[in-house]
C-alpha cells in the first residue's frame, strides 16, 4: 500500500492533461527526428529541417560548396550560372542523389554541348589545432 | 491567456515569413486578430493562422529557419487549445512541452551529435567567421579587427582553392579559445537545463529563471530576433496563472531582444573602450 506521500506524487508525474496538448509538441519530435534522419542519410545540413541544429556545428550552408565537374576529357570545373542559384543551395542543404542530378540536368538543358556531368557536395572542417580548415566530400552524383 | 494570445499576434505580426505574398497575408489576419479580441479567442481563426504559417514551409523548403517551423507549431498548440474544455491549461501544456522540445533538440545537437561543438572548435570559429559575433570576439576574446581580417582573407584563399593561402597572417589569440569554451560550456548547460526544468512533467518555479536568462544572454549577440521572440511568447504562454512576476519578466524580455537589435550597444561599448 503505498504512502500517501508516494500516491500524490505518482499522481502528479502523470496529470492528466487533454491529449490535444500533445500534438503539436508530438509534431515538433516527430520532425526533428526526420531532420536528424536526413542528415544520417544524405547529408541533409544540420542547421536547415527543423531539427533545431543550429549554432551546434560548422556544417552549414556558408561553408559547405557546390562544384560541378565535366568528365569528358579529364575533370574540368563547370560555372554555375546564377538562374541556377536556387537548385545550387537547395543541392547544398539536402544533398539527395535526386537533387544533386536535377543540378547537373538544369545545366546541361541551359549548355547542351556538356558532357557527362559530376555534382559534389563539400563541407569545411576545421582542425581543433589551430582551425586549419578541410574539405570533406558530403555526397556525389554522376549524370551521363 | 489573453496576454500570451495578444503576444503571440504581435510576434507574428512582426517576425512573419520573408516574401512578401507570405507576409502580407500573415499581417492581415494577425492585425484583425489583435484589432477584434473576439476573434483571437476563436479557434477557426487560428486555423487559418496554421495555413498562414505552414504553407511558406512547404514553399521555401529546404531554406526555412528552425524558428518558421517552431512558429507553425505555435499556431497549431492554441488552435487545439482554443477547442479545448480548458484552453488556459492545454495551452500552458503545450508551450511548456514545445519549448522542451525545441531545447531537447537543440541540446542533442550540441551535446551529442556535434563533436565540433563539445571540443570549441564551433565558438571559435564563429566568433571570427560569423560578423555577428564579431563585437563579442573584440570584447571579450582579445581579438584585433587584424585578427578578423587575416581569418576572413585566409579562409576566402582556401575556399577559393589557394590551400596555401592559410594560415596567411591569421594568429589565434589565447582568450579566443578561453572564450569559445566559455560559450560553449555556458550554452551547453544552459540549454540542457531548460530541455530538462521544461519536459519536467510539474512545473518547475527555475524554468522560467533560465528561460529569460536564456532571451537576456544569447540574443545579445545572436541577433535572431524573431526566435528570441518566440520563445518568450512560448514562456509567456506556459506560466501558470500564479507566476505574475514571470509573465513580466517574458514581456521585459521581449523588448529587451528588441533593443539588442536596435541599439548598436556593443558597438558603442567598443568605442568607448578604444577599442575600434
Amino acid at each position: 500500500m503505498p504512502s500517501r506521500r508516494l500516491r500524490f506524487e505518482r499522481r502528479a508525474l502523470v496529470a492528466p492533461c487533454e491529449r490535444r496538448a500533445l500534438v503539436a509538441p508530438a509534431l515538433l519530435a516527430a520532425l526533428a527526428l526526420a531532420q536528424l534522419s536526413g542528415w544520417l542519410a544524405f547529408g541533409l545540413s544540420p542547421w536547415k529541417g527543423g531539427g533545431f541544429g543550429m549554432f551546434a556545428t560548422n556544417d552549414h550552408g556558408a561553408f559547405r560548396s557546390v562544384r560541378v565537374l565535366e568528365l569528358a576529357a579529364g575533370e574540368r570545373r563547370v560555372a554555375l550560372p546564377d538562374e541556377l542559384d536556387r537548385l545550387r543551395r537547395h543541392a547544398r542543404e539536402v544533398p539527395r542523389e535526386a537533387n544533386l542530378r536535377r543540378l547537373a540536368e538544369a545545366l546541361r538543358a541551359r549548355e547542351p554541348g556538356l558532357g557527362a556531368l559530376r555534382v559534389e557536395v563539400w563541407r569545411t572542417e576545421f582542425a581543433r589545432d589551430g582551425l586549419a580548415p578541410r574539405l570533406v566530400l558530403v555526397a556525389q552524383a554522376e549524370l551521363p | 491567456m489573453e496576454l500570451a494570445l495578444r503576444v503571440l499576434l504581435l510576434v507574428l505580426l512582426l517576425d512573419a515569413p520573408l516574401f512578401w505574398f507570405q507576409r502580407v497575408p500573415l499581417q492581415i489576419a494577425c492585425g484583425l486578430g489583435l484589432l477584434l479580441p473576439a476573434l483571437a479567442r476563436d479557434a477557426r481563426f487560428w486555423a487559418g493562422l496554421v495555413l498562414l504559417t505552414a504553407w511558406p514551409l512547404v514553399w521555401n523548403w529546404p531554406f526555412s529557419d528552425n524558428h518558421d517551423y517552431l512558429r507553425a507549431f505555435t499556431t497549431l498548440a492554441v488552435t487545439l487549445a482554443l477547442g479545448a474544455r480548458e484552453p488556459a491549461q492545454v495551452l500552458r501544456t503545450s508551450a511548456r512541452l514545445l519549448l522542451g522540445g525545441t531545447f531537447l533538440f537543440a541540446t542533442f545537437w550540441k551535446l551529442v551529435v556535434s563533436p565540433d561543438f563539445l571540443d570549441g572548435t564551433f565558438f571559435r570559429v564563429t566568433l571570427l567567421a560569423d560578423p555577428r559575433f564579431h563585437d563579442l570576439a573584440v570584447l571579450a576574446g582579445g581579438a584585433s579587427w587584424e585578427t578578423l581580417d587575416a581569418f576572413d582573407a585566409a579562409l576566402r584563399a582556401f575556399l577559393a582553392g589557394r590551400s596555401e593561402g592559410w594560415p596567411g597572417a591569421f594568429v589565434e589569440p589565447e582568450r579566443l579559445r578561453a572564450l569559445a569554451l566559455a560559450l560553449t560550456i555556458f550554452t551547453g548547460a544552459l540549454e540542457a537545463a531548460i530541455a530538462a526544468a521544461f519536459l519536467w512533467p510539474r512545473p518547475a518555479r527555475w524554468r522560467n529563471v533560465l528561460l529569460l536568462a536564456f532571451g537576456a544572454s544569447t540574443f545579445a549577440f545572436a541577433t535572431v530576433r524573431g526566435f528570441g521572440w518566440l520563445l518568450m511568447a512560448l514562456g509567456l504562454a506556459q506560466c501558470e496563472a500564479d507566476e505574475r512576476r514571470a509573465r513580466i519578466g517574458y514581456v521585459a524580455a521581449l523588448f529587451l531582444i528588441e533593443s539588442y537589435r536596435s541599439v548598436p550597444w556593443s558597438r558603442m561599448l567598443i568605442d568607448a573602450l578604444g577599442l575600434s
